[in-house]
């Protein structure tokens, strides 16, 4: 993930100095510091085996999760982390009874509106929760999954959640659903109340790919992108998909073009999504891919926060020659780093919401709210 | 899933995002012949281009994939594992 500092950090599975994984920073010229090694006590009460990328608090530290490891046995921690390396627990899973707080979470966490973070948990138990966090590290289940007959709400929900402007919360389970074992997307309202938007189904209905690994993506059409086994869809917050592309459906037959894409999607600042495929392609080791819906260019800030008078960039595309820079509407000051970037500084007088970026061709507004602290 | 991962080392490159696709169309941009297998998500970076940890078999490194920035001569060797339109440049090996 990109930080504030505009430096990346990221987390290996395995390895660092005792083998169990470690957070490390690299420059976007390559230069990488290990930050973290975790393990370093015997039983890893600190975690062991981080699987997901880490998301910046408000706080400014870095959060993250570790699939085993933690004070309460091996069963997967939240931690937080400075940049400067310290790392502190904030949570141990598995403190109620048969885990009902969760156990090997995988998944990134997010930070909710409400300043909680939510993530996922439960690849390893076979039934998965979505859990809420204060920043205390007060944790709380939201909802456990397999809790209607033959798990037909979803099993494993590996990938984290993405929380919708309405507050909602929308993921997807790996297993379950309505048809047997094929996976579901679900909704989680700020209320509570659990919805299985789409089971996914291979045989019965002929969808061209399960098992959706990767997490949601929240576009700027307000409409949520995924991948599957073997397929690129959308899904509106009503559940209605949308099959957008099936790799191996060319010419050249499976797959040229990319095969079990489980990480998902990203849409890139100029509209377009891209993604990468864990096998198929020339050489059968993966591939990278874009795909262009039609949707139009937007900015986005790092970080999605701040107080008046810090200092936000604004990542963006064909950004030389901006003429206005506004929070919320208040007008700020700003520099042109570069075509895709603009510093700025949170104005006085800003309360949180959209950023605009006037270029002499158009105006471009963020794709989320940038809160004011 | 745990155990297998604790055996796959992890690298990242960065892709070039300057091709521009006709609606709803998908571009192969690269195609991976070694330290392959990516598993994780993508993250848009302040100079324009996309980067991801993937979990890869082969050596533990870090890399760049970009049609931009021409790769450091010393990381060369690693521009063949991939196919155009861009090119995999290597920004970090581990060991």
């Amino acid at each position: 993930m990109l930080a504030s500092n505009l430096n990346f950090y990221g987390t290996t599975a395995a390895g660092g100095a005792y083998g169990y994984g470690t957070v490390f920073k690299i420059t976007s010229e390559g230069e990488l510091t290990t930050l973290y090694s975790f393990c370093a006590k015997s039983g890893c009460p600190d975690g062991q085996n981080p699987l997901a990328t880490l998301v910046q608090g408000t706080d400014g530290n870095l959060y993250g999760t570790t699939s085993g490891g933690g004070a309460i046995g091996n069963y997967g921690t939240v931690f937080k982390i400075t940049f400067g390396g310290k790392l502190t627990t904030v949570y141990s899973f598995c403190v109620l009874s048969e885990c009902y707080d969760g156990d090997y979470p995988e998944g990134v966490l997010i930070q909710g509106s409400n300043g909680n973070f939510y993530g996922t948990t439960g690849e390893a138990s076979g039934r998965g929760n979505v859990f809420e966090m204060t920043p205390a590290g007060v944790v709380t289940s939201l909802y456990n999954f397999c809790s209607e007959p033959y798990c037909d709400d979803g099993t494993s929900p590996v990938a984290g959640v993405v929380q919708a402007a309405n507050g909602d919360l929308y993921g997807t389970a790996t297993g379950g659903g309505a048809y047997g074992n094929d996976g579901t997307v679900f909704e989680i309202t700020p209320a509570n109340v659990f919805t299985t938007l789409y089971s996914f189904c291979l045989f019965n209905c002929a969808n061209p790919g399960v098992y959706p690994r990767g997490g949601l993506g929240l576009a700027t059409d307000g409409n949520f992108y995924g991948t599957v086994s073997s397929a690129i869809y959308k899904i509106t917050p009503t559940g209605e998909v949308t099959w957008l592309y099936t790799f191996g459906s060319g010419a050249g037959g499976c797959c040229p073009d990319g095969d079990f894409p489980y990480a998902g999607l990203v849409q890139h600042t100029n509209g377009t999504f891209y993604g990468t495929a864990l096998e198929g392609g020339a050489y059968d080791e993966g591939t990278v891919f874009s795909l262009s819906t039609g949707l139009g260019p937007f900015v986005t800030p790092v970080p999605t926060y701040g107080k008046v008078g810090a200092t936000v960039y604004i990542l963006g595309t064909n950004l030389n020659g901006t003429t206005a820079v506004t929070v919320d509407g208040v007008t700020a000051k700003f520099t042109v780093e570069s075509s895709s970037e603009i510093k700025a500084t949170v104005p006085t007088g800003a309360t949180t919401g959209v950023i605009s970026v006037t270029t002499p061709t158009t105006t471009l507004n963020s794709n989320l709210v940038f809160q004011v602290l | 899933m745990m155990v297998r991962q604790a055996f796959f080392p992890t690298l990242v490159f960065c892709v070039a995002s300057v091709i521009a696709a006709p609606a709803q169309t998908l571009q192969l941009l690269a195609s991976f012949e070694t330290d392959g297998f990516p598993e994780t998500n993508l993250v848009q970076g302040f100079n324009g281009t996309s980067t991801v940890q993937p979990r890869g078999e082969g050596s533990e490194k870090t890399s760049e994939l970009s049609s931009r920035l021409p790769p450091p001569a010393s990381l060369q060797r690693f521009i063949p594992s991939v196919q155009n339109p861009n090119a995999l440049t290597a920004k970090h090996l581990l060991h």
